[in-house]
């Protein structure tokens, strides 16, 4: 297996098209329910928490950055198989791929769960996975370039959403942010922490640099696609705490979602049937680049052609959402994610760059050596 | 082609078949069961009218639907409920436990009403029915929305409602419906503790608590001061022996703002702002002067004063703050946090410092 990637110049992309690509796999199902997650941590400061959690982002997505820099052309899967040597190398792309697969199928059965609860409680899994199933492959196999095409287009679908929050936004209460710096350092943590499963996503980079063309414009999409994301995270914490009371925050499973309810037109009264219909269009780019990250991981790991992966997890996914309708094994799964990624993707790349470091540096001296002699 | 086949994945709901919940009404029946009293819509093509109303009994608010559904060929639909009664009885002995059927199911609009009955649900919902020629449920909700909408009562929809509820600082406030000329009215407010009925208040009352909560713009106020102090002014001979002077005005901008001067001692301070428009007196009188006006202005603010500190002293008994004090005195703890119970037992030791500052700006076309 080469480190390098070669690819096709036909299938490259603009370096701008990151900002959509990372801000529609950050967004998804997590956002939903985050607000009461951070303010069970850091209460009335989890604005603080998510401004945290930023500056941990942007640091990883730098160091990201430079580990990718350090080589031509690589990816994720490549430089472990540098780093680790074949073996441990093939083992820790497996472990990419095994977290791929959790986080695809926690956003898909989340999502399915809420169509339930919101619209349609007499759906069956089978009806709502199969219809998201055939979404997911009918876009896969049109490739990379549609994936990236579709975020781009959803990302300005789903994004009129946001100014029906300007309703409940002049309805804040701002007591309920009072009086502030009332948490301590190590709540305001973990409240940064319990974003983490809204915030995954961005590890998408280390797979998709490769195919990126212009690459010294990397920098300014990623840094803005994640800010965006953060931004986006903070509005809708800041209005649910506002807006709700501290029980009410305590005691709602999907905060954003209700945020939804109390905006009425004289010809749309429900803006919420409409919002977790809409909610599609945020959650399906999510589930398409997961969907690619695992077909591509493994055709290059393993050599498995992308369309038998394709069909194979599709098919797995729509069995495996049949015995998934239960709450609290759904909330276990996302758990299982948000811990996996955590450590995958937050705390793991920045061990990975003083690797790639020492690597280089001894690369650099065998190399002068030679010369020498 | 996939539309055409998922259609039948999803149990169809056709209009002729449903019967679409407007409003509905909980009272207290035998036996710890509750009565539910449902007012529906069916669109039949043979019925004169589309309201109809059922009722069912059952140990649960669902279930009671599920007794009253078995009186009917129709399926009852949850997600247009735009009013619901709870009778006096069961008020008093708290609704929380009937609230949450309607937070729960995530199809109930958060846009409803939620009110009190003098009586019981039912007599406000039937007894109304016959005398009102549209639909009661829809009638009631457009009450009290237009209430709202012209700043008589606090907003109450119910993601208010709810907000208030749970607010451990504040507790919420809701229409009551009785009947008044065999017809159904809103009569007052009732204030609620700790999810119970706590007693009641004018429409006046709660005309202040809507003061007190939010800016108000374009509202006619009616006040009543003592006529002796402006014997100089009035024109001519008395025209009636009332010992009081009417005056109507209209509050073209109106701002409160409370603070607390001391916290350990639950002491408060609001300072209210009125900017009027004098409409009508009772006894035709002159402003001839600045001091004319001053003394006008003086005069009611004394009034509107004694208004607010008797409203406080009403609420102090019930124990009921929807003035949302509480919130004010959590923000002022140094732990910031404020439990439920604390605030039951301190909420009858605040003293609140009313400053009520009006100004006279137009005294209409006669000086």
């Amino acid at each position: 297996m080469d480190i390098n990637v070669k690819v096709k110049p036909y299938l490259k992309i603009q370096a701008f098209y990151l900002f959509f690509i990372i801000s529609s796999i950050q967004l998804g199902v997590g956002i939903m329910g985050l607000p009461r997650l951070v303010f069970l941590e850091a209460y009335q400061d989890a604005w603080i928490s998510i401004l945290i959690a930023l500056l941990g982002i942007l640091l990883v997505v730098f160091v990201m950055l430079r580990i990718l820099t350090s080589y031509d052309n690589a990816d994720i899967l490549g430089i472990q198989i540098d780093l680790f040597g074949k073996w441990l190398g093939k083992i820790m792309g497996t472990v990419y791929i095994v977290y791929f697969a959790v986080t695809l199928f926690s956003v898909f059965i989340t999502y399915i769960e809420v169509v339930k609860i919101f619209i349609f409680p007499e759906l069956s899994n089978f009806v709502m996975g199969l219809l998201l199933v055939s979404l997911i492959v009918y876009c896969l196999l049109g490739g990379l370039k549609a994936i990236v095409g579709t975020c781009f287009i959803f990302f300005f679908l789903a994004l009129w959403v946001l100014f029906l929050l300007i309703h409940p936004a002049v309805l804040l209460d701002f007591t309920h942010f009072q009086p502030v710096f009332q948490a301590s350092f190590p709540e305001l943590l973990s409240g940064a922490r319990v974003t983490a499963y809204t915030f995954l996503g961005f590890e998408i980079l280390f797979l998709i640099y490769p195919f990126i063309q212009n690459k010294k414009k990397v920098k300014k999409p990623v840094y803005f696609g994640v800010t965006f994301t953060a931004l986006i995270v903070l509005i809708t914490t800041v209005i649910s705490i506002g807006f709700f009371s501290t029980d009410q925050l305590k005691n709602r499973e999907w905060v954003v979602l209700n945020l939804f309810k109390i905006q009425s037109l004289p010809f749309i009264e429900r803006f919420d049937y409409i919002v977790v219909a809409e909610w599609m269009m945020v959650v399906l780019p999510n589930m398409f680049l997961l969907m690619w990250a695992i077909t591509y991981s493994m055709k290059r790991l393993y050599r498995v052609p992308q369309k038998i992966t394709l069909y194979a997890t599709a098919g797995l996914l729509l069995i495996a959402c049949i015995f998934t309708s239960d709450h609290f094994l759904i909330q276990k799964i996302i758990n299982t994610s948000a811990q996996y990624g955590f450590w995958l993707v937050f705390v793991y790349p920045l061990l990975l760059l003083p690797m790639v470091w020492i690597k280089k540096r001894r690369g650099k001296q065998k190399g002068a050596g030679r010369h020498s002699s | 082609m996939a539309l055409l086949v998922l259609t039948a994945c999803v149990p169809t709901k056709i209009i002729e078949k449903v019967a679409i919940i407007n409003s509905y009404g909980i009272d207290a029946a035998e036996e710890g069961q509750i009565e539910k009293t449902i007012i529906a819509f069916r669109f039949d093509d043979e019925a004169q009218n589309i309201a109809t109303t059922l009722s069912g009994t059952a140990n649960t608010v669902r279930g009671a639907e599920e007794d009253a559904a078995n009186k009917t060929s129709f399926t009852l639909k949850p997600g247009q409920i735009r009013l619901v009664v709870y009778g006096k009885e069961i008020a008093e002995n708290g609704i929380s436990p009937y609230i949450n059927v309607l937070v729960r199911d995530a199809r109930v609009s958060s846009m409803m009403y939620t009110a009190i009955s003098t009586g019981t649900a039912k007599e406000v919902l039937t007894a109304g029915q016959e005398n009102t020629p549209a639909n009661i449920g829809q009638y009631l909700q457009d009450l009290i929305e237009k209430e709202i909408k012209q700043n008589t009562i606090p907003d109450v929809s119910f993601f208010h409602f709810t907000h208030a509820l749970e607010d451990t600082g504040q507790d919420p406030i809701l229409p009551l419906l009785g009947i008044r000329d065999n017809k159904a009215a809103l009569i007052g407010m009732a204030v609620m503790d700790n999810g119970k009925y706590a007693g009641e208040i004018s429409l006046k009352d709660a005309f202040l608590v809507n003061l007190f909560q939010k800016n108000i713009r374009d509202k006619p106020l009616e006040v009543s001061i003592s006529k002796e102090p402006f014997s100089d002014y009035i024109e001519g001979q008395l025209q009636t022996d009332d010992e009081q002077l009417h005056i109507s005005t209209l509050i073209t901008d109106g701002r409160t703002r409370t603070k607390m001067t001391d916290v350990g001692g639950l002491e408060f301070q609001t300072e209210v702002n009125l900017k009027v428009n004098l409409y009508e007196t009772s006894e035709p009188m002159r402003i001839r002067d600045e001091k004319a006006a001053r003394l006008l202005e003086k005069e009611m603010e004394k009034k509107i004063t004694k208004q607010y500190e008797q409203l406080l002293a009403s609420l102090k008994e019930t124990g009921s703050d929807p003035f949302g004090l509480g919130n004010i005195y959590r923000i002022k703890k140094e732990s910031g946090k404020l439990t439920e119970q604390e605030w039951d037992e301190k909420f009858p030791e605040v003293t609140v410092d009313f400053k009520v500052n009006v100004q006279l700006v137009n005294y209409g076309s006669v000086r």
